[in-house]
């Protein structure tokens, strides 16, 4: 299994590698909006992690998905573990998404929140779906039961993810509309568009980094409690 | 600052939380070591 762990490390490696790289390009090489049109001009350059975060967000919800889906269709540890795996990372890159969101909210609205804003709500919500599933692997008894309700809400949780993809397009409050996508209205520049997408590519490194090193370590971690039972099993039998 | 700071302390949130995550990891990769180390010396038989 050393194979695996050096692969996930090569990859972690290299994403934070091109994380720390589209960040400087954003900070230094991004050309500067318009300050007429913008209360905190500089402050827009909190797109350039705060997307590839949001992107990588729903990879990790998409994991919890199918892991929820696989618990429930084969009852498998592999599955169990991509619950685990997606769950962490969801609210990982939730956590980053929603922190850095109201920060550029508060500079530039002068608001950090919308309540009537589709987007920030739901995605709030699939934020708050990872923390509970997080916290109620930390403090339930690890048994099948727990963990079907642990899947289910991690089904739960993936309906909203097409529902805040799509917000911005159905139903745009305040939240600003899809960036990468070519229309009418976004217009972005080739050099905004280009470090945008070398930094969804390296947090997709880093991503899967985590997912092989996560799943690599939460399987050793099941093997030794295996081991540890069968110890205690050995010592109350003699 | 035209939103200077908002953005220092964004990238700081981000970053500092992919750094937590990293160092987690490692923790939960040294204490496994150390943890299977002190198994395989349990299933271990003494000498005789």
């Amino acid at each position: 299994m050393r194979h695996p762990r050096s692969m996930a490390i090569a990859c972690i490696v290299m994403g934070s590698i091109g994380v720390i790289i589209s960040a400087l390009l954003g900070i230094f090489l991004a050309p500067d909006v318009n300050p007429s049109q913008w209360r905190a001009p500089e402050a827009y350059r909190i797109i350039f992690l705060h997307v590839p975060f949001a992107w990588t967000s729903f990879l990790a919800f998409i994991v919890l998905f199918i892991g929820s889906l696989g618990w429930y269709l084969r009852r498998s540890e592999s599955s169990w573990r991509l619950v685990q795996t997606g769950s962490d990372l969801g609210l990982l890159f939730g956590f980053g998404v929603i922190t850095s969101g109201p920060i550029w909210g508060m500079a530039e609205w002068g608001v950090p929140w919308d309540w009537a804003d589709l987007r920030l709500n739901t995605f709030a919500l699939l934020t708050a779906v990872a923390l509970f599933i997080v916290m109620a692997r930390r403090s339930q008894f690890d048994d099948d039961t727990t963990r079907d309700t642990i899947a289910s809400v991690g089904l739960f949780g993936f309906m909203l993810v097409p529902i805040t993809a799509v917000a911005t397009t159905l139903y745009q409050k305040r939240h600003p509309g899809i960036v990468i996508v070519e229309s009418e209205n976004s217009g972005l520049d080739p050099v905004i568009r280009t470090i945008l997408l070398s930094g969804f590519i390296s947090m997709t490194f880093l991503f899967v980094g985590f997912v092989m090193l996560s799943n690599h370590l939460y399987a050793e971690e099941a093997d030794l409690e295996r081991e540890l039972k069968k110890l205690d099993l050995a010592e109350e039998v003699s | 600052m035209s939103g200077i700071y908002h953005l220092a302390l964004a990238y700081s949130i981000m970053i500092g939380s992919l750094l937590v995550y990293g160092r987690w990891l490692i923790s939960r990769h040294r204490s496994l070591d150390k943890a299977v180390a002190s198994t395989i010396e349990v299933q271990t038989p003494p000498p005789r």
